[in-house]
């Protein structure tokens, strides 16, 4: 064709011409038809060939003499592209639409590429790992147990590879299971580095993670808030640093006293009543004492040295006054351990926040982290000779407890 | 859920005025249980399984340092079930030819850095009781332990009287190190057999039998009772915020010294 010695290798190179690369004369200083037609639109928009930044769609009129292939697998070199093209071909892959129930993920929410060549419709793959692969606040819960198994998730996964392998396969209203695409980072394919974030994305996902700090679903995981109807028992497991100490109030105290006492004089008659044969006082205690222990042995008492009042020495009496005095001090001490009441109040607010008052200390109630695998609870009693344990059933969530400083403070 | 009669309460009282309280539940603390209340965590089971699922065929405890086994069975009919691997592993549970039939699940106690309420929430009320410790059952593997000793043993068949007569010359030699050994060097040897003195007690503590009540017998269910509050008087508490929080600070044990 051209017979000028300095002629440029032309075809599928003008990327390179254009960087001035490759070929030893300069650009544009062939006079050749179809090279130039190229060279002159290359030479209008430098920019677009070289780097792939920002071009506005439609402004590109030629059309390539070699067909590029789009490799999926390939950076993104769209300026030799027309933009419908590159937006079909490239859009499977990209586009994981996600379903109506809106955006999950706590990471860079969708957005478009922050370079704006042309894939007017692409969406970020929210690629959902670790802690906030739960979802946001805003989502109920049933929105988040759906593909959040883990093989749900790779199901899905898969699936949207597989799509997008057939290249523009992907639009044509093939509906893709509703699915949220977890990768690895380090799986990236090197198409889309969306890296640049706009200022709203960056804003959004500001607020949707303090949203997330929010403590979400705690309320259900009390069984709140849900109509899940009555009597459904629900055992959890609460994470505090320290309990605060409680003692019994003065009437309840008294109360107590009092229900012992007389549950003390009922088995002293009883253990009088066996004992009635026996004579001599001293001998008449022993039984006593032996009848008790074994009565008292479930309250884990302590052993007291009991008088029945019904011996009527005198000795006996003013024994028993002062072994009774010393009783109720045992036995106040065992009162005061075994404290037993309400200790507080657990309220949910109608912003979400769950909070809750032991005695005097206000602490904040979130849920904690999700946990995979069974727990139980066991009561294991090694009291006497034999051992059991009982079972008392599957733990169904975890709250921590956090003391409010700004209430303390 | 009980949600409070007056209606939309501002929740100044627990320190956001703003808020409304939507739902207020009491709270009560026993401690009936409370000497004997164990968290159990199955690392390898997933959380969704009855628990019927896990009833062991038996179980065993060693009361003073409260570790717990329990032999959870295998299904050996099943056809995922390799019997000749399982003849070959049963040998490390007995010798009558059984087959390995059970998964013996070994507790580990966990470090606990706050402290643990079990909460029941039943008809609108909370009731806690603490947890005394927490303990993670996972798979032991003693049988694998044992037919390796096994084989072991069948080999030194060949060796015994020379195995003897070394051992013997051993035990000597060992008597007389800790004899000639300093006394600083016994603080030492202290400090340094702490944890395998712990080991080796705990190794030492005979296992005894554990009578386990699965969720759902009479038993369970009535020790489960004890996990609700008799009492519906309100407790007097002892600690002032900031005493708890003194009390919470001076538990945690600063890194930097």
């Amino acid at each position: 064709m051209s017979d000028t010695p300095d002629k440029k290798p032309h075809g599928g190179r003008r990327t390179l011409r254009g960087r001035g690369r490759g070929g030893s004369t300069t650009p544009g200083s062939s006079t050749d038809a179809p090279p130039s037609q190229r060279l002159s639109s290359l030479r209008d928009n430098p920019q677009a060939s070289t780097s792939g930044t920002a071009k506005p769609a439609g402004k590109m009129k030629f059309t390539p003499k070699i067909p590029v292939r789009r490799n999926k697998r390939e950076p993104a070199a769209p300026s030799s592209i027309k933009p419908e093209a590159a937006a079909q071909e490239t859009k499977p892959a990209e586009q994981r639409l996600l379903d109506s129930k809106g955006v999950r993920g706590g990471g860079p929410q969708n957005g478009r590429g922050g370079r704006g060549n042309g894939r007017k419709r692409m969406e970020l793959t929210q690629r959902i790992t670790g802690p906030f692969a739960q979802g946001p606040a805003s989502l109920g819960s049933h929105a988040r147990r759906g593909p959040a198994t883990a093989s749900g998730i790779a199901y899905g996964g898969a699936a949207a590879k597989t799509e997008a392998d057939d290249g523009g396969g992907g639009l044509n209203g093939q509906e893709s299971p509703a699915v949220v695409r977890v990768t690895d980072y380090n799986e990236r394919d090197g198409q889309d580095e969306f890296d640049v974030q706009t200022e709203e994305m960056a804003l959004a996902a500001f607020e949707e993670m303090s949203r997330l700090q929010l403590d979400y679903d705690t309320a259900d995981a009390l069984g709140l808030g849900k109509s899940e109807g009555p009597a459904e028992e629900k055992l959890v497991v609460l994470q505090i640093p320290r309990i605060p100490e409680f003692e019994l109030s003065k009437p309840v105290l008294q109360r107590r006293r009092v229900a012992r006492q007389q549950q003390r004089i009922a088995q002293r008659q009883k253990a009088a009543a066996a004992a009635m044969d026996v004579d001599a006082a001293a001998v008449d205690v022993k039984p006593d004492i032996a009848a008790l222990e074994k009565a008292e042995g479930a309250d884990g008492d302590v052993t007291e040295v009991d008088v029945k009042p019904d011996v009527s020495a005198a000795d006996a009496k003013h024994a028993e006054t002062a072994d009774s005095a010393a009783e109720e001090k045992a036995g106040d001490s065992d009162l005061a351990a075994s404290v037993d009441g309400r200790a507080g109040t657990l309220v949910v607010l109608r912003s979400g926040a769950v909070k809750l008052k032991i005695g005097d200390v206000l602490f904040d109630v979130s849920r904690g982290a999700d946990c995979q695998f069974l727990r139980g609870l066991l009561a294991v009693d090694v009291r006497g000779g034999s051992s059991s344990a009982y079972m008392l059933g599957n733990v169904d969530a975890q709250l921590l407890c956090t003391p409010d400083l700004d209430s303390i403070l | 859920m009980s949600v409070s009669d007056t209606p939309s309460r501002s929740a100044a009282e627990y320190g956001l005025p703003d808020d409304e309280i939507v739902a207020e539940i009491p709270v009560y603390l026993t401690q009936k249980l409370d000497k004997q209340l164990h968290l159990l965590q199955y690392p390898q089971k997933d959380g969704s399984i009855t628990p019927g699922e896990l009833q062991p065929r038996e179980a065993r405890i060693k009361p003073i340092h409260g570790q717990i086994e329990l032999d959870i069975p295998l299904d050996v009919q099943s056809p995922m079930y390799n019997k000749e691997r399982g003849a070959a592993l049963g040998v490390g549970i007995s010798d009558s030819g059984r087959l390995l039939d059970i998964t013996t699940l070994v507790s580990v106690g966990i470090p606990q850095n706050s402290e643990y309420l079990a909460g029941v929430m039943r008809d609108g009320e909370l009731h806690l009781t603490a947890i005394k410790k927490a303990i993670q059952l996972r798979p032991s593997l003693r049988y694998l332990d044992r037919v390796a000793e096994k084989d072991l043993a069948a080999k030194k068949m060949d060796h015994s009287d020379e195995e003897e007569e070394v051992k013997k010359e051993t035990k000597a030699q060992s008597v007389q190190v800790t004899v000639r050994s300093a006394q600083a060097e016994e603080a030492l040897r202290q400090q340094q057999s702490s944890i395998a003195y712990m080991q080796q007690k705990l190794e030492e503590e005979p296992w005894s039998g554990l009578a386990y009540f699965d969720v759902g017998t009479e038993e369970s269910n009535a020790v489960h009772a004890d996990l609700i509050a008799d009492n519906k008087e309100d407790l007097i508490s002892k600690t002032t915020p900031d005493e708890y929080l003194t009390a919470v600070i001076g538990s945690i044990v600063p890194d930097v010294l």
